[in-house]
């Protein structure tokens, strides 16, 4: 996928919502969904199980309309967090240019965290994606538990190479647009970045 | 003050606009300084204007200025509700005299009132008590008093004693939840924005090729040279290729000219706008000519393949241009273009 298309003039951002089952990856696109304005988004598809729990995807496009010229234009999806869907986590992931991984903070939950965060690297790389260097930023969601765990003990097992990291409650929206725009900058900067680098041994 | 407010529900979280400016400071200035200016303060306006959120902030604002101020809100229902429940228990000396001892009293839904005699009166009867005392009181409808049906004379100009103010249009001013989900979107379009800019217009290179792409295209010329190029991670030698594109359109509406002047050929049109397929053309024209003189040889250049003894033993040097150097390259590339196109 192409991210900057200078010869059509768009751009289109493909971020994947990540991260096990029932932390609030969906919540997130819901929340996304009812607050922007109706002509600037497509459609929310999702597919959920009978429990009410994602079974293969969704899907939330939006478009932002023409930014410097660039139709701009992001796709939105969720990976199904239950362990047995690893067979669509990685069809979704395909051509992902970024990933929010939306932890749990319940705090019996942390081992799933980082058994889905384990799973989200192992396959970046079968894709031949190096983890270390694919924006990815972390959204500690369902910070109103009681029982949630502290931020420092989440970033001591998850966020070891210190990447953005969000908090939130998906539910009530908090969180939920400063997360998205995180991963938006992440994305982006390393498009720019990566221009500069090619351009400046020339230019 | 009735605990059940949103607590969200703040003059912060208020979007002020040009139809509700003049209704949100006067319930500023009577939460901060209740039954001194704006007594009584009647706020009207279409469902959905965001009435509900201002009285709330009004309480917020006045307990926060004073926390020992005696405030209450209630929907005009429930007024209606307390009050015959207090007729069946006997108890309406009770009920006047907790609202009459009221510091702030905010209506919502005053509509509601209409048609409920006996609850009109109680409110007359309170509101004579409230006034008396300097105590604020504050209400909102959907519509000015005097529009209200079946409302008592008496009420109307009572109601009409103070600020009687539109907080405006659906349309000018939305609800406190609307204004929120709009700011969201439009801080994060805002800052998507300059982070778009600051990407597409980074790379100075790009610009330059996107521009040389617009004008060519422009002008009919297809461009997949440059478009090529202008994907790749890594700046070309500008000026190299776009000096090339521009030699190779100009042999292009050379060889187009001649083709012209040697009559009607089974042609295909897009040829005359390709420039990587400039030797496909150059080989029709050479066809079309009626004699066959020899073909515009092109100034000798250095290490000319064509001049080499192997090509000519070989009889290929018909068409000595044909194996420029650059133009064999360039012929090559469009020729895996054209594959991958056709496979594609």
């Amino acid at each position: 996928m192409s991210l900057v298309n200078y010869s059509t003039r768009e751009i289109t951002c493909k971020i994947v919502y990540y991260g096990p089952g029932r932390s609030g990856k969906t919540t997130n696109l819901q929340y996304i969904h009812t607050r922007v304005p109706e002509g600037r988004r497509g459609s929310m598809v999702s597919l959920a199980t009978d429990g009410d729990r994602t079974l293969f995807f969704d899907l939330l496009p939006l478009d932002l309309g023409s930014i410097s010229g660039f139709q701009t234009k992001f796709q939105l999806y969720t990976v199904p967090g239950q362990i047995y869907y690893d067979a669509t986590r990685k069809l979704v992931l395909k051509g992902a240019d970024g990933v929010v991984f939306v932890a749990d903070s319940k705090g019996n939950r942390q081992d799933d965290n980082v058994e889905s965060f384990r799973n989200l690297q192992t396959n970046l790389l079968e894709q031949g994606v190096d983890p270390r260097e694919f924006p990815i930023c972390f959204q500690y969601n369902k910070r109103d538990l009681p029982d949630a765990a502290s931020v420092g003990s989440m970033d001591r097992v998850l966020n070891y190479r210190v990447l953005p990291r969000f908090t939130g409650t998906a539910a009530r929206g908090d969180g939920v647009f400063e997360t998205l725009r995180g991963i938006t900058e992440l994305v982006l900067r390393r498009v720019a970045t990566r221009i500069d680098r090619a351009g400046s041994a020339v230019l | 003050m009735n605990n059940m407010l949103d607590p969200h529900s703040t003059f912060d979280t208020f979007d002020i606009g040009p139809a509700n400016r003049l209704a949100a400071a006067a319930a500023r200035s009577a939460a901060q300084a209740p039954g001194t200016a704006y007594n009584p303060l009647v706020i009207y306006g279409a469902k959905g204007v965001g009435k509900t959120h201002l009285l709330t902030a009004m309480g917020h604002l006045a307990r926060s200025v004073n926390r020992d101020i005696e405030a209450h809100y209630e929907p005009v229902d429930v007024f209606v509700d307390r009050l015959t429940t207090a007729i069946a228990e006997n108890g309406v000396h009770e009920f006047r005299t907790a609202l009459s001892g009221l510091d702030l009293l905010i209506l919502d839904d005053l509509q509601n009132l209409s048609g409920k005699h006996r609850s009109q009166q109680e409110l007359i009867e309170v509101w004579g008590r409230l006034i008396d005392r300097s105590a604020q009181i504050v209400v909102a409808a959907d519509r000015p008093p005097h529009e209200i049906e079946d409302l008592d004379d008496r009420l109307v100009a009572r109601l009409e004693e103070g600020l009687v103010v539109d907080l405006g249009g659906a349309e000018e001013a939305e609800p406190a939840t609307g204004a929120a989900e709009s700011d969201e979107f439009s801080d994060f379009l805002s800052d998507v924005s300059s982070t778009v800019a600051a990407v597409v217009e980074g790379a100075p290179w790009r610009k330059a090729l996107a521009q040389a792409i617009l004008r060519w295209e422009g002008e009919g010329i297809r461009t997949r040279r440059l478009e090529s190029a202008l994907e790749a991670d890594s700046a070309p030698d500008l000026d190299a290729l776009l000096g090339g594109f521009g030699e190779d359109v100009r042999r292009l509406r050379e060889i187009s000219a001649d083709l012209q002047a040697v009559g009607p050929t089974d042609l295909d049109p897009a040829l005359l706008y390709d420039p990587d397929r400039l030797q496909e053309l150059q080989a029709i024209l050479d066809r079309a000519r009626p004699s066959p003189a020899p073909v515009p040889r092109p100034a000798p250049r250095v290490e000319d393949p064509a001049s080499s003894p192997a090509v000519a033993e070989a009889g290929l040097a018909t068409d000595r241009w044909f194996f420029r150097r650059d133009k064999i390259d360039w012929a090559w590339a469009a020729l895996d273009d054209r594959l991958l196109e056709e496979m594609g």
